[in-house]
């Protein structure tokens, strides 16, 4: 059994006004028999803690075009993407770019 | 002749040990007629390749020469894809490619010493085992005049985050730049030549850049940040010095909205202006639509800028010009061609903004992805004018009542934009305008993102269809003229912004959507309309 995990979760660039607005986020994962990867952090949070309209932020298993995923401040695409596990505190930041200026 | 397997190297070369293997493609993405290296080629088109579309390496290191006889610029490739010419440069000076050798990478081991000086004379950095991102970020000036290889093979690069120029240098010593063939005696980046290293694809993106970096976990993120801020503003410098946007003296309004990409413009051009010595009088400029709840908040956060980084701002609105505020505006339009509205406005507040105060050039904070959009939306609205001049990273003069306008963040792509914006914890604003749901760029930029996701150049491969196209002769270009009420610019008797006004105050909001140059006499002679034109430009409810 893998033990719960805390993590920082940041939402930023305007995709924190799919969650109330909240850019910073204390999340406590649950206890379960495999690690956490990122493929269940996108689940758990699409589960958990979306308010509106979800397919602004995922889109089949992975985050929608257009939102930067930085993981403990480097490119998800240099972790494993989906496949990165989770290790306790964490710090996961999700950047909308999509957002017009 | 098209053949698989033509090997026109001489076969004078050392018996390779690997089996060194290239192959040439005569277009882009691997197609068309190929031909295949295993020893150098010191003429490629005496070999018979007319023109290099894309290189697969299956067995490397090679380096590539711009010229003929191993001269002219170097390009370095390691096994793996080059679908396109600038996959495998980006100094972006040179399309050629004319001979090609292998490397021989004959140590495990790599050691390199680099000096400020000719002849291994005085400041020095030493690097072993390593790759050096930014010499900057060790404290080491970018001056390389000489350079003395022990072991192993490296390429030096004009710019950091391995960018820019590329140099090739294998086991020896090099007096002077010359001798590695640059005429510049300028170094900011090197990296270790690793034989059947992996080149991953899409080198453009910040992947590979932050990738490279991210392998030295000893230095920590303070040199990765370090080196991706140098790196792109390095880049935003060279955008400016080789599209001459500036010229020392003059005055540069800043078109501020807040957003993240004329924050950091607005950020990126201070900085540079002093770095470099541009000579700038730099001042912001923002326009006010009168959105509640979007731009009155924006303008909070270019008032805070306006702090931060003590240039000075003018705000122009809609209001005091037009006597229209958006709010008011989409009250009559509604939330159909409502951009069309603003779009329009905008641009002509901010030349009207920058006559006010006699600015010389205007920028704008429009990045690669949104030329890539504007191409795209060009392509689908078949606008062979706009499509023709959308890509220009500025505007001339046009003529009286016009100040020039570029964008210098022509080539950064959103997403570096975003990671600087956040690393540097500059303060912008990003909410989406609450008009903007239904405007048709939304549609070409998911596309783009989907087609991003899928391959990470596809932007910049957009940027560079756009700049090659060109419009056969014959073709009927609208002729620029200016509009007999205002002054403004305009193909037609009236400028859009006077027709759409003119709409809008006659309770006609359709006036300037769509075609109706047929009717700008009339409205100019303040003739009335028929019951049946009114009928037609009456605002249409869903």
């Amino acid at each position: 059994m893998a033990a719960p995990i805390t993590l920082h979760l940041e939402f930023g660039g305007g995709a924190e006004l799919l969650f109330e607005g909240v850019k910073d986020h204390q999340v406590t994962l649950p206890s379960q028999s495999q690690p956490w990867d990122m493929k269940q952090l996108l689940v758990w949070i699409r589960a958990n803690m979306l308010k509106e309209r979800p397919e602004l932020f995922v889109q089949g298993d992975t985050v929608r075009p257009g939102i930067l995923v930085l993981i403990n401040d480097a490119d998800w695409e240099l972790m494993g993407e989906l496949t990165y596990e989770l290790q306790d505190r964490d710090t996961v930041v999700f950047i909308s770019t999509l957002h017009g200026g | 002749m098209a053949s698989e397997h033509p090997t026109p190297a001489p076969k004078q070369q050392q018996p390779v040990i690997t089996a060194f293997k290239l192959v040439i493609y005569e277009q882009e993405n691997f197609q068309g007629r190929c031909h295949e290296l295993t020893a150098a080629c010191n003429q490629l088109q005496e070999a018979g390749v007319e023109k290099v579309g894309s290189i697969l390496v299956h067995c490397g290191p090679w380096v590539g020469y711009e010229q003929a006889g191993c001269k002219g610029e170097q390009f370095v490739f390691e096994k793996g894809e080059y679908p396109r010419w600038d996959s495998w440069t980006n100094s972006r000076r040179s399309e050629n490619l004319g001979s090609f050798r292998p490397i021989k990478v004959d140590s495990q081991e790599h050691k390199i010493v680099l000096y400020e000086n000719p002849s291994f004379a005085g400041k020095k950095i030493e690097i072993i085992d390593d790759d050096v991102p930014s010499f900057h970020a060790h404290g080491y000036q970018e001056k390389v005049s000489s350079v003395r290889v022990q072991c192993g093979c490296w390429v030096g690069y004009q710019y950091p985050g391995y960018r820019g120029y590329q140099y090739l240098f294998e086991k020896g010593e090099y007096k002077e730049c010359s001798e590695y063939g640059a005429q510049l005696p300028q170094i900011q980046s090197v990296r270790r030549i690793r034989d059947l290293q992996w080149h991953q694809r899409g080198t453009n993106g910040l992947k590979v850049r932050v990738n490279r970096v991210q392998q030295r976990p000893k230095t920590g993120h303070s040199l990765c940040k370090e080196c991706f801020f140098w790196a792109f503003e390095e880049e935003v410098h060279q955008t400016i010095i080789s599209a001459r946007l500036f010229s020392p003296g003059e005055t540069v309004g800043i078109g501020a909205s807040g957003g993240k990409d004329s924050t950091v413009l607005a950020h990126v051009m201070k900085v540079l202006n002093e770095r470099y010595n541009y000579g700038l009088t730099l001042l912001l400029l923002s326009v006010d639509e009168g959105i509640t709840g979007y731009r009155d908040d924006s303008l909070e956060t270019v008032k805070r800028n306006q702090q931060q980084y003590e240039l000075p701002l003018t705000i122009v609105s809609y209001e005091e010009l037009y006597g229209w505020t958006m709010d008011a505006i989409v009250k009559q339009v509604g939330l159909k061609n409502n951009c069309t509205f603003c779009g329009v406005f905008r641009r002509q507040a901010l030349d009207r903004g920058a006559m006010m105060l006699n600015v010389d050039k205007i920028c704008t904070g429009h990045n690669a992805d949104d030329v890539a959009e504007t191409v795209l939306m060009n392509v689908l609205r078949g606008d062979i004018a706009r499509l023709r001049r959308c890509t220009a990273i500025s505007t001339a003069s046009e003529g009286e009542g016009v100040v020039p306008r570029c964008k210098p963040l022509k080539y950064a792509y959103e997403k570096e934009i975003v990671l600087y914006a956040y690393f540097k914890k500059l303060d912008y604003f990003s909410t989406e305008c609450v008009y903007s749901p239904n405007a048709y760029r939304g549609h070409a930029r998911a596309f783009l993102k989907d087609l991003e996701a899928v391959r990470p150049s596809a932007i910049i491969d957009v940027i560079h269809s756009g700049e090659n196209l060109s419009v056969r002769e014959g073709v009927r270009m609208p002729v620029q003229g200016s509009c007999s009420r205002c002054g403004y610019i305009s193909s037609q008797a009236l400028c859009k912004a006077c027709v759409l006004l003119e709409g809008l105050n006659r309770g006609l909001p359709r006036l300037g959507i769509g075609k109706h140059h047929r009717l700008h006499g009339k409205i100019l002679a303040k003739e009335p309309l028929t019951k049946e034109e009114e009928r037609k430009l009456k605002a249409v409810d869903f």
